[in-house]
C-alpha cells in the first residue's frame, strides 16, 4: 500500500494496527518539518538530529495516546518541543561550552551571503550578517528553555497561545509571560545591531 | 491628534504582535496616533524580524528515510533484551571487577608523582577513557532496565525485578559518579547524580504501582533515558575523537 497517499489519521490508525511501514509513512512525511522546529530549539545540527530520532520513538511508544480528533503533526511537533526542551536543559546543566562554538562556527558558514546587510524588516528579504547571525543565535542560547520553547512555538512555528499552553504545561498567562519574557530578553540584547528603517 | 491617557507596556505590544492583546482595537488606534509607542512597536517588530530570518538548514526529500532507518533498529528496543541476565552472580562479578579497574586507574593518576616536571604520564586521560568505558556499560545497562520500566504494562504492574536491579546499579553509580566528580567529569557526573535519585526512587517503590505512581515514575525515566543516550553518544564521540596512547611509555606534556 502506498503510504504517502493517506492522510495522517488513517495512517495512524493502520501504525496502531501494527503495521510499520504506516509508522514509517508518518516519519517520512514529517521529519523535515520536526527537524526545523528542533533546530531552532537547539541551535544546532547535531543536537536536532537527535531530537528527531527520539521524537519519532517517543511518539511510536505513544502512538497509541494520540486522539484522533487532533492533527498528528501538532502531536508530534509538541513532543519534539518537549524533546528539545529535555535535551536543552540537560545540556545547560551540562555547561557544555563546547555546543556554544559549534554554533558559531556553523552560523558562521550557513550562508553564502554574509556581510550583506539590509534595513528592511520583512523576513524574506532579510538576508543577515554573519555578526548578527551569531549575536542572534547567542541571544536565543540565553534564554531559559521555557522562554524559548513558548517563543519558538508562538513566533517561528505559529502555534496558538492555547496550544502552547497545552505542550508545555502552562497556564495560559503563564506561556505569555514566557513569549514576553523572550521577545523582552532578545530586545535587549539584540537592539545596539539594529537601527531605524529609513523613512 | 489626541493621544489616550496611558501607553501600553511593552508586554502588551508584543501580545499585539502576535494577535493575542486584549483590545487590539483600540491599542492600534493608539499606534497609529502616537509616535512614541509607534517607535516602541517598530523597534519589536524589526527584532522579531531579525530572529525569524535566521536560517534553517535544509533538508532534502530523503531525510525522512534516513530518520527511518536510524530509529527502526530501536523501535523495539526493550523486548530485545533480557536484563535479568545481569543479575547472574557472574555479571556482578564484571561490575565489581570494572569497578576495581576504575578505583586502580583512579588512584595510580593520584599517588605517582613524576620525578621531572615536564615528563609525565598523562593519567588524566588514562582515567578519562577507563572511566568512559566502564560508565558507558553501567549507562547501558541502566537504559535497559530504565526501558523494561517505561514499557511496563498498565494496570497494576509488578515492578519487584526492577526494583532490585535498580537498587543494585545503585551501588556501581555511586562508584562512578564520585570518580567522574574526582576527574573533574562535569557531564558525567550530574548525570549519573540525576540517574542514582532515579534508581533510588525506583528502588523504594512498592512492588506493585498504581496507574498515578507507574505514571509519574514513567515521566522520570522517560527524561532521564533520553539524558543517557544524549551523553552515551557524546561520549563515543569523545572516545573518537581521543588520540590513542603510547602503549607504557611515559609521554610528553604538549606545551
Amino acid at each position: 500500500m502506498n503510504w504517502m497517499d493517506g492522510s495522517d489519521a488513517s495512517t495512524v490508525a493502520q501504525a496502531l494496527a501494527g503495521d510499520r511501514d504506516a509508522f514509517r509513512a508518518l516519519v517520512e512525511r514529517h521529519s523535515r518539518s520536526i527537524f526545523r522546529v528542533a533546530y531552532r530549539m537547539t541551535g544546532n545540527e547535531h543536537d536536532a538530529e537527535e531530537v528527531v530520532q527520539e521524537t519519532f520513538l517517543r511518539a511510536y511508544r505513544r502512538l497509541d495516546k494520540f486522539e484522533e480528533r487532533s492533527s498528528f503533526k501538532t502531536w508530534v511537533t509538541r513532543i519534539a518541543i518537549n524533546c528539545s526542551l529535555d535535551f536543552v536543559r540537560s545540556r545547560a546543566r551540562h555547561h557544555d561550552r563546547r555546543e556554544d562554538v559549534r554554533v558559531t562556527e556553523e552560523m558562521e558558514t550557513l550562508d553564502p551571503l554574509d556581510n550583506v546587510e539590509t534595513q528592511d524588516p520583512a523576513p524574506d528579504r532579510l538576508v543577515l550578517s554573519g555578526e548578527v547571525k551569531q549575536k542572534v543565535s547567542a541571544a536565543l542560547t540565553r534564554l531559559g528553555p521555557l522562554e524559548r520553547a513558548a517563543f519558538v512555538m508562538r513566533h517561528l512555528e505559529g502555534h496558538s497561545i492555547e496550544e502552547i499552553s497545552k505542550a508545555l504545561g502552562l497556564r495560559t498567562s503563564a506561556a505569555k509571560n514566557n513569549i514576553f519574557r523572550a521577545v523582552q530578553k532578545l530586545r535587549k540584547e539584540l537592539a545596539p545591531l539594529m537601527s531605524p528603517s529609513p523613512r | 491628534m489626541t493621544k489616550p491617557m496611558t501607553h501600553p507596556s511593552e508586554e502588551q505590544l508584543v501580545l499585539y504582535h502576535f494577535g493575542d492583546a486584549d483590545d487590539p482595537v483600540a491599542l492600534g488606534e493608539h499606534l497609529a496616533a502616537c509616535d512614541e509607542c509607534s517607535a516602541s512597536y517598530a523597534a519589536i517588530t524589526r527584532v522579531l524580524a531579525t530572529v525569524e530570518a535566521m536560517p534553517v538548514p535544509v533538508r532534502n526529500e530523503s531525510y525522512g528515510t534516513h530518520v527511518w532507518q536510524r530509529i527502526a533498529p530501536r523501535l523495539d528496543e526493550p523486548q530485545g533484551f533480557d536484563w535479568r541476565i545481569w543479575l547472574q552472580p557472574r555479571r556482578l562479578a564484571l561490575v565489581g571487577a570494572m569497578a576495581v579497574m576504575l578505583i586502580a586507574a583512579f588512584l595510580a593518576g593520584r599517588i605517582w608523582q613524576p620525578e621531572q616536571q615536564d615528563i609525565l604520564v598523562d593519567n588524566s586521560e588514562v582515567r578519562g577513557r577507563v572511566l568512559a568505558a566502564a560508565v558507558g556499560d553501567h549507562l547501558e545497562q541502566s537504559k535497559m532496565m530504565l526501558l523494561d520500566l517505561e514499557n511496563a504494562p498498565a494496570g497494576k504492574p509488578d515492578i519487584s525485578f526492577e526494583r532490585q536491579r535498580a537498587e543494585d546499579l545503585v551501588e556501581a553509580n555511586r562508584l562512578y559518579r564520585m570518580t567522574a566528580e574526582q576527574a573533574g567529569n562535569a557531564p558525567v557526573a550530574d548525570l549519573l547524580e540525576e540517574l542514582e535519585m532515579t534508581l533510588v526512587e525506583i528502588a523504594r517503590s512498592p512492588e506493585e504501582l498504581n496507574k498515578q505512581e507507574l505514571e509519574t515514575l514513567r515521566k522520570r525515566v522517560e527524561g532521564i533515558i533520553f539524558k543517557i543516550r544524549v551523553v552515551g553518544s557524546q561520549m563515543r564521540e569523545m572516545e573518537k575523537q581521543a588520540p590513542q596512547p603510547a602503549p607504557a611509555t611515559p609521554t610528553r606534556r604538549r606545551s
